[in-house]
């Protein structure tokens, strides 16, 4: 046997055969051999949506969501007081089947509907929503997104811990099915907040059964025990690869909910997830690698769907430091900047160039003096008066980003442009994401990357940022009147005065230009021909109970 | 023998000892933390949060309180999968990865092993030059490479295999190939220089002189000496493929360890770095002992000392 083992290798050919053989049989035997009906397919059939959605939540609670992206297996398996729209986002009835508004928009009435129901059985109750809210807010579960319930009577003193007596904040059961919600000021957004995912209900017997109500990490909400009221239940998390939910028999609107079944597939690479697409494992994915946008753009018919959101990306200043304390310097570098030309390098991804912060939208758009333009001649002379002639003795200056190969390209333009029309020599400094959010915010920086999406569809909140007490203004920028302007628009019913208000609050931020807008963002999604009842919109919210499978 | 293992393993505790402290305190060091993310969360939250994972108590007390936890065998719960245990998140990543890093094992040793002692036996044969090519190559193309284009094929063209996932044994084709075939490069390349070496000495040709046979003298006498560099190779690099690759967990989005391992840095998840580091650690550790003593049995001139 041995002897045979060698002898076979000494005559050489047979072997060539063999191996050739085997390497045709692969390349081009193999086309027609066994297709097999791809999950999209099978998907296609059976209702089953096949959604990427980049990273993976660390678990289906929705007071202590992380990212946007982490939205829509929360959607699916939740459902708010009022829901959206999926072609204009307006708000729909949800868990409340009416409401009524007091007329000075400080009061909202809700009443539940009866057949609103746990995925246990049990009847959604108005107590379930006081119970979330007290949730929400306690400051022992320190949840990132309560300034959702800001507008909301004593909820800010109730979450600073400054009061335990829950009653003073304006949430309150009047019965079983009638829920009263008291604000601040009026807020014309309110409804459109109360979608989002903090004002979603928690079961209070499941959280309690796994932990203290207000403990920041429990483990409530794992298959098997999670008690939810949306449309989808969740029935299997395989961690680090897909969670499943399975069309809730008990939902109010089961009939009209048309998907059986929506599998979240986490996969964080870009150019994994385009390729789980294209090989028919996926109806949509949560991004689109850059390089491949112009490819899918051009087909016919192109599954590519690029929308524009409400969200501006944009270069910061830390005003607190030279030479950037100089709104000269500052208004020079927006100046020097040739929008058109940094959107024309990246014509597939659909950004727009910025005229100002708040993308135009929401009923606003900002028209006006301080309208962002490019003008070389003045960016040079408003540099000059700041003592810099030609860029001449200017500061070595240093742009912070985190490491994106966007971010890198955008600068790269800026930085030729910088140069160029100033005579400033800008260098590009990119760091590991936590490095640069951590700098950003102890203001260790001098010019950094910042983008904004906004929360609702108002410019406040856009305008929120700049605040001089804001949480995310990492400027160090505080203008006492750009505070009174914006926040009393805010708190304004009166549509054309509240409008005119922000344009007046905007006018002011654009002149002290704390912060150069660039470009107003996209959502960029591959969407299978197959999936219906799916529109594009400024906030890339996609309810599920409209959706479903069709193929020719 | 049984000394020597004795002994060995007794030297395992200061090494892990040495490089958990040492991870614990660069971890640290590192600007950012678990909870710094685009948009900043206020500092009574952050104060919150640090106090729920005891951050807010000083290092050294944190450093103390985390050896008396892994001393009873918990690696604390994970920062990012804030409602999971590091011992959970190992638990249920790490077989996959076993699987993956077992079967491309399986895979490199059937190429690379019978490839490299054909290409020596077989030197300047068109065998050998085809063999050293595909050698040549294997280093040179990298996983990212690799992987990708035969996604292109078998997935996105025949359709006959999933992009992506780690679902049924399909499934476990396209990475195990991928991974496999890169160690099957090393190992041949290693396999024919270790049997070249050793066909050229004395003792060999004394077989021959004694009118062995051509199998007898490479199976019995030559390849128990040419498969030394091998062992030594194959020791740290079992610890590695068996650990989990980021590479082809990335490609293939498979949910194993390594991409855990190489994003919890990312994501400053201090518990799951040191678990994972341990865990790494161990592994190599273990894996440099098996290899000490097959080289001790393979080769006669060394002994257990």
């Amino acid at each position: 046997m041995q002897g045979a083992f060698l002898s076979a290798v000494s005559a050489p050919r047979p072997p060539l055969r063999l191996l050739l053989a085997a390497l045709a049989w692969v390349v081009f035997g193999g086309t027609g051999c066994s297709r097999r009906e791809t999950p999209v397919e099978a998907g296609n059939r059976a209702q089953i949506l096949h959604q990427g959605i980049a990273t993976e939540p660390q678990d289906l609670d929705p007071h202590m969501l992380q990212f946007q992206s982490h939205f829509n297996p929360l959607m699916a398996v939740y459902e708010g007081l009022v829901g959206y729209d999926p072609r204009d986002l307006q708000p729909t009835p949800g868990v409340a089947a009416s409401w009524e508004i007091s007329p000075d928009g400080l009061a909202y009435t809700f009443h539940l509907r009866a057949d609103a129901r746990w995925s246990n059985g049990d009847a959604v109750t108005a107590h379930d929503f006081v119970f979330s809210a007290r949730r929400i807010l306690s400051p022992a579960l320190g949840s990132p997104f309560r300034y959702y319930y800001d507008d909301v009577r004593g909820a800010k003193e109730y979450s600073a811990a400054a009061t335990p007596d829950f009653s003073t904040v304006g949430i309150h059961a009047l019965d079983d099915r009638t829920l009263r919600i008291e604000l601040v000021h009026p807020t014309p957004y309110f409804l459109f907040l109360l979608g989002n995912w903090s004002w979603y209900p928690v079961h209070r017997a499941t959280v309690e059964k796994y932990g203290r109500f207000d403990q920041p990490f429990s483990d409530w909400s794992r298959p098997g025990r999670l008690v939810s009221n949306g449309p989808f239940t969740l029935a299997d998390w395989k961690p680090g690869q897909v969670i499943i939910v399975k069309r809730n028999p008990r939902y109010w609107a089961a009939a009209r909910v048309r998907l059986d079944e929506i599998h979240f597939h986490a996969i964080e690479n870009a150019d994994t997830e385009e390729r789980a697409y294209r090989s028919g494992q996926l109806h949509l994915t949560e991004n689109v690698p850059g390089s491949k946008l112009r490819d899918y753009a051009a087909q016919q018919p192109s599954p590519l769907v690029v929308a524009p959101i409400f969200a501006t990306y944009a270069y910061v200043f830390n005003v607190t430091r030279p030479p950037f304390d100089d709104v000269r310097v500052r208004r020079a570098f927006s100046l020097a900047l040739d929008r058109d030309r940094i959107v024309a390098s990246q014509v597939a991804s659909g950004i727009r160039p910025a005229r100002s912060f708040v993308p135009p939208g929401a009923g606003y758009a900002y028209t006006g003096e301080a309208e962002l333009r490019f003008d070389a001649a003045e960016a040079h002379r408003l540099l000059a008066a700041a003592g810099y002639p030609e860029g001449r003795g200017f500061p070595p200056v240093e742009l912070a980003t985190n490491t994106s190969q966007l971010h890198r390209e955008i600068a790269e333009i800026v930085q030729q442009q910088w140069q160029k029309n100033l005579g400033v020599q800008v260098g590009i400094s990119p760091k590991d994401s936590k490095v640069f959010f951590q700098e950003r915010i102890r203001k260790q920086y001098q010019l950094a990357r910042s983008s904004w999406f906004g929360d609702y569809p108002d410019a406040f909140a856009f305008l929120t940022v700049y605040l001089g007490d804001g949480g995310q203004n990492t400027t160090g920028y505080a203008n006492p009147a750009y505070d009174r302007l914006a926040l009393s628009a805010a708190q304004t019913l009166d549509a054309a005065t509240r409008l005119a208000r922000y344009r007046a609050a905007e006018d002011l931020l654009l002149r002290d230009a704390p912060v150069v807008p660039v470009f107003h963002e996209t959502s960029r999604h591959l969407v299978h021909p197959a999936v219906r009842g799916r529109f594009p919109n400024p906030f890339d919210i996609h309810p599920y109970q409209g959706m479903w499978l069709e193929s020719k | 023998m049984f000394r020597f293992i004795a002994r060995r393993l007794l030297q395992v505790i200061p090494v892990l000892f040495v490089i958990i402290t040492a991870t614990f305190f660069m971890v640290r060091f590192v600007p950012g933390g678990p909870f710094t993310a685009e948009k900043a969360i206020p500092q009574e939250i952050l104060r919150n949060l640090e106090a729920h994972y005891g951050l807010d108590q000083p290092l050294w007390r944190q450093y103390l309180n985390y050896l008396g936890r892994i001393a009873r065998g918990d690696l604390g719960p994970s920062f990012k999968y804030a409602n999971r245990s590091v011992n959970e998140i190992i638990g249920d990543k790490l077989p996959v990865s076993l699987e993956l890093g077992g079967l491309a094992l399986v895979i490199a040793l059937l190429i690379g092993l019978p490839l490299g002692v054909l290409a020596a036996v077989r030197r300047n044969s068109w065998l050998d030059y085809l063999a050293s090519t595909a050698g040549m190559l294997g280093i040179c193309v990298p996983t990212f490479v690799l992987g990708p284009l035969l996604v292109l094929w078998f997935a996105i063209h025949l359709r006959w295999v999933n992009a992506s996932g780690w679902y049924d044994a399909t499934d476990r084709v396209l990475p195990a190939l991928t991974l496999g075939f890169v160690y099957a490069a090393y190992l041949m390349r290693l396999t024919r220089g270790g049997m070249l070496e050793v066909l050229n000495q004395d003792y060999i040709r004394t077989a021959r002189a004694k009118g062995a046979s051509e199998t007898r003298i490479v199976l019995r006498h030559a390849l128990r000496g040419g498969l030394l560099p091998v062992v030594s190779f194959l020791g740290p690099a079992i610890a590695g493929i068996l650990t989990g690759s980021f590479v082809i967990e990335t490609i293939f989005q498979i949910p194993g360890l390594g991409r855990e391992f190489v994003n919890s840095a990312f994501n400053r998840d201090y518990t799951l770095v040191l678990g994972t580091v341990i865990l790494y650690a161990t592994l190599i550790v273990a894996c440099n002992l098996v290899v000490d003593v097959v080289q001790v049995w393979l080769n006669p001139k060394l002994k257990f000392e």
